[in-house]
């Protein structure tokens, strides 16, 4: 039949059948065909598909920047891959709605947009400068065409036009501003009244019943923690340090070593007289000019003149010369070069031949000789010793570290193995909760969160190696747990009666707070005269405002900004409980005043408070600006997510 | 092929006569196709230096108000809006502009542009925002009424809570207490049901709701403690 085919697609006939097949050929190219499935799509957005490879670089990316935020507390272990994978989807799908919606209503990013971009990435720059070859060659080596790149480039940038159009063209008129400055710049005119729990105490009768009660329906508050006792392997100073004695020899060695850096070196007072040679000069004029200063050393020499008048007269150094010569005290290379060695060879007083260096030719004197200070061997000999214990030590530490994790993870069921490996004992800690322990190792934080760790406490697994300072490296397991537990009555009698007894004089003070109210509501009574009982004061404030935290108690403040307004010349009054001052203490109780309330207004403010107030309401509403626009665009949009390929 | 033409002369009868039958329709389907083909290439050329002229009117406005020349950038949102009417550019040239406008304290012209933003939008997400915006020039200018009108119906999703806080904040200044409160209420908890979702800002949410609570306690209404 094959053949039968052949024979009859000759002539035109075939090229009919071959013009239709190059049909669909020409619109699908037959890659399509072979798409590898590695890289599946892991979301379709109105038509348009985030890839597998694409969401891998994203986490990859955050999880990197979420490194480098979080420097020594990042742990891999703690960041679900899940979560963030989730997440960073999110993200690209809300992108791509963006894109998708902007690139369908005929939004794009012109050319001088993305083209400003490409100048500005320090990535195809060369000496601060766009370079066209460097863009090229960076592009080549990621595997990415220029029009590939640049077509990215575009469609990020479409995203940025369109989500700085909408956060940045945010604005707060200024009847927002007035509204909201009238209540957060209120101020309310009240006084209040303290009732005062502790004058009450002798009142309150705490019985048996109540307390066994109060145990039996609360027993939750009186839970202990958790707690564990740890076994530990430790590489550190104290358990490595092996008692070898550190011979004198090697003491004096490091001595020798050391005793140049310590201390004050040699130093001289200097004086100069000093002749200008220029750098490029013949021998001939550095000739001239050393007999010069030869002939002004003569005279010196033979009491003419003194050193110091010399210098004042013919020395070219301006600084010196006006200093007589002086220079001051110098170090050991200081000055460098030929001065330097001259200085620190001469006899205290003598004058020098004359010296060539790079400025000039000099006379140089020394006037004073301060000998050089070194510590002696003795005095450092403590430190020294120390210091070389602590290599020693180190070294070990760095020498065995491997082996400890080796070891320690080979048999993850006991701590034995590891430590006699590395001739180590097995330490024990206290019990301690997950608030760790005063000292110790369980005082240490990363030691605590190990310990209560998924692996080491429910998997009673060996931890992994835990680095602390001081160049310490512990491996600890759980020797012991106890799980929390709620102790007997017996053991917390106090503690609840305590409870108990607070609660009911936090009850009776209420009371006695409700009965003064009614009294003014009720009686007519005036506010001011009930300041008359025991355990009763009036505190008066006049005009409050919500910033005045200091002075005024936060539970007052937060309800006397609740109450509805007085009428005029009215008073309003509510009743509150005050937060103790210390734990466990009854609560006071308070009977506020509320007399007037005046709105905040724009004029009141201060430059500041108002450019504040304009900032809050202006960033809210830019970033909610930014989320509706996104989610309503999301709700619209065509979005399939593929979570079986996550 | 078993039944198949015994000779050539058959075969070429056959197709002759298959032509003669439904040979108008093939070239009339063939020339329909290149049309097709041709047309919408026409068609996306024209679209894309349609959205080209529409990037470049925009980055205009961008860069007049850069400048600080207000009427410029805003002559050339009108021209966006008018030329390029269903353009996306068309709406975020107008929010731009009223932004602009606002800053200088302009609000007639900010609402002409917000009005020309709205209908640029069409039906798509970015009307609800330009509609709220709307509504605040709207207001700031004493129509409350017609700012509440424009409030209506209150959008369900993520727009709800700011039309209510905006409606809350009317609806108080126009001493309507019990519709306030409601309006507030609705509001934060149109926020945290938004708690969940994605997106940065989870902060200013938090925020936000801080100050509708203020609000809403300073018409004497219970808040829940929550916080």
């Amino acid at each position: 039949m094959l053949q039968a085919i052949k024979d009859r697609t000759r002539g035109w006939v075939a090229y009919v059948i071959i013009a239709m097949l190059a049909v669909p050929f020409a619109f699908f190219g037959v890659y399509s065909y072979f798409q590898p499935s590695s890289n599946p799509a892991v979301a379709d957005v109105n038509g348009e598909q985030i890839k597998r490879n694409e969401l891998d670089q994203t986490v990859s990316r955050q999880r990197e920047q979420l490194r480098r935020q979080l420097g020594e507390d990042f742990d891999p272990d703690q960041i679900s891959d899940e979560r963030l994978r989730r997440r960073a989807l999110e993200q690209l799908v809300d992108e791509l709605v963006l894109r998708t919606f902007a690139e369908d209503h005929g939004m794009v990013a012109p050319d001088g947009v993305v083209a400003r971009r490409i100048r500005s990435d320090s990535r195809f720059q060369e000496n601060g400068e766009f370079s066209r070859q460097r863009y090229r060659d960076v592009l080549s080596r990621s595997n990415i065409s220029v029009s590939e790149y640049e077509n990215r480039l575009r469609r990020n940038a479409t995203v940025v036009l369109l989500r700085d159009a909408v956060g940045s063209s945010a604005f707060v008129t200024d009847s927002e501003l007035e509204r909201m400055a009238a209540v957060q710049y209120q101020r309310r005119h009240l006084a209040w009244l303290r009732v005062d729990a502790k004058a009450l105490r002798d009142r309150v009768e705490v019985s048996d019943e109540r307390v066994a009660s109060y145990y039996e329906d609360n027993k939750q508050a009186f839970e202990r923690p958790q707690k564990v006792r740890l076994a530990y392997v430790e590489l550190s100073r104290e358990t490595l340090a092996d008692g070898s004695e550190v011979s004198d020899q090697q003491l004096r060695q490091r001595y020798e070593q050391v005793k140049d850096q310590r201390g004050q070196p040699e130093r001289r007072r200097v004086e100069q007289i000093q002749l200008d040679v220029p750098e490029d000069a013949s021998d001939q004029q550095l000739r001239e000019a050393e007999e010069r200063l030869s002939g002004i050393r003569d005279r010196i020499l033979g009491g003419e003149l003194s050193f110091g008048e010399a210098a004042r007269e013919y020395s070219e150094d301006n600084l010196s010369a006006k200093q007589g010569g002086e220079i001051g005290l110098i170090s050991p290379g200081d000055l460098g070069g030929a001065f330097d060695d001259t200085a620190f060879e001469l006899d205290k007083g003598r004058i020098s031949e004359p010296v060539r260096t790079s400025s000039g030719v000099h006379l140089i004197r020394v006037t004073e000789i301060k000998p050089a200070q070194r510590p002696s061997f003795d005095a450092i000999k403590g430190e020294l010793r120390e210091a070389i214990i602590d290599e020693r030590v180190a070294k070990r530490i760095a020498d065995r570290t491997t082996e400890l994790k080796n070891e320690a993870f080979r048999n993850q069921e006991s701590l034995t193995p590891a430590a006699n490996a590395l001739g180590l004992e097995v330490r024990e800690t206290d019990w301690f909760d997950e608030g760790g322990a005063d000292s110790g190792i369980a005082a240490n934080e990363a030691i605590v969160s190990a310990a209560f760790s998924q692996r080491v406490l429910q998997q009673r697994r060996n931890s992994k190696l835990i680095e602390l300072s001081d160049n310490r490296r512990v491996v600890v397991r759980v020797r012991e747990h106890k799980p929390a537990q709620v102790p007997p009555l017996t053991e917390v009698r106090d503690e609840v009666a305590e409870r108990v007894r607070s609660d009911q004089l936090a009850e009776l003070t209420r009371e006695r707070g409700e009965e003064l109210i009614k009294r003014v509501e009720e009686d007519g009574e005036r506010f001011g005269s009930l300041a008359q009982g025991d355990g009763i004061s009036i505190n008066e404030y006049g005009w409050i405002s919500r910033q005045s935290r200091g002075e005024v108690p936060r539970s007052i403040l937060a309800t006397a900004f609740r109450m509805p307004a007085p009428g005029d010349g009215d008073t309003s009054l509510k009743g509150t409980l005050l937060r103790p001052q210390e734990r466990g203490e009854a609560a006071d109780y308070a009977v506020i005043a509320l007399r007037g309330v005046q709105d905040g207004s724009l004029e009141g403010l201060s430059d500041q408070q108002r450019q504040s107030l304009r900032q809050q309401l202006q960033r809210t509403s830019q970033q909610s600006g930014l989320d509706e626009v996104t989610a309503a665009l999301r709700e619209a949009a065509d979005v399939t997510i593929h979570d079986g390929r996550l | 092929m078993a039944n198949g033409y015994e000779t050539e002369e058959e075969q070429i009868e056959a197709i002759k006569r298959w032509w003669q039958e439904n040979g108008r329709a093939v070239v009339a389907g063939l020339i329909l196709a290149v049309i097709g083909f041709f047309g919408w290439q026409q068609w996306q050329s024209y679209q894309r230096s349609q959205s080209l002229a529409a990037a470049q009117t925009y980055q205009g406005v961008l860069q007049a108000l850069n400048e600080g020349d207000r009427q410029s950038a805003q002559e050339r949102a009108n021209q966006l809006a008018s030329d390029h009417g269903d353009s996306v550019q068309a709406v975020l040239a107008n929010l731009w502009v009223a932004s602009a406008y606002v800053e200088a304290g302009d609000y007639e012209v900010a609402e002409a542009a917000l009005r020309q933003a709205r209908d640029a939008a069409g039906n798509s997400g970015l009307r609800p925002l330009a509609t709220l915006r709307l509504a605040k020039v709207v207001d700031q200018r004493g129509d409350r009424q017609a700012a509440l009108d424009l409030l209506e119906p209150v959008s369900e999703g993520p727009y709800t809570a700011r039309y209510q806080e905006l409606r809350g904040d009317i609806k108080a200044s126009l001493g309507e207490r019990e519709s306030a409160v409601s309006a507030y209420q609705a509001a934060i908890s149109a926020i945290e049901a938004r708690y969940g979702a994605g997106g940065g800002g989870a902060r200013e949410r938090a925020r936000h709701r801080g100050r509708i609570q203020l609000k809403l306690a300073d018409l004497g209404a219970e808040v829940g403690t929550s916080s």
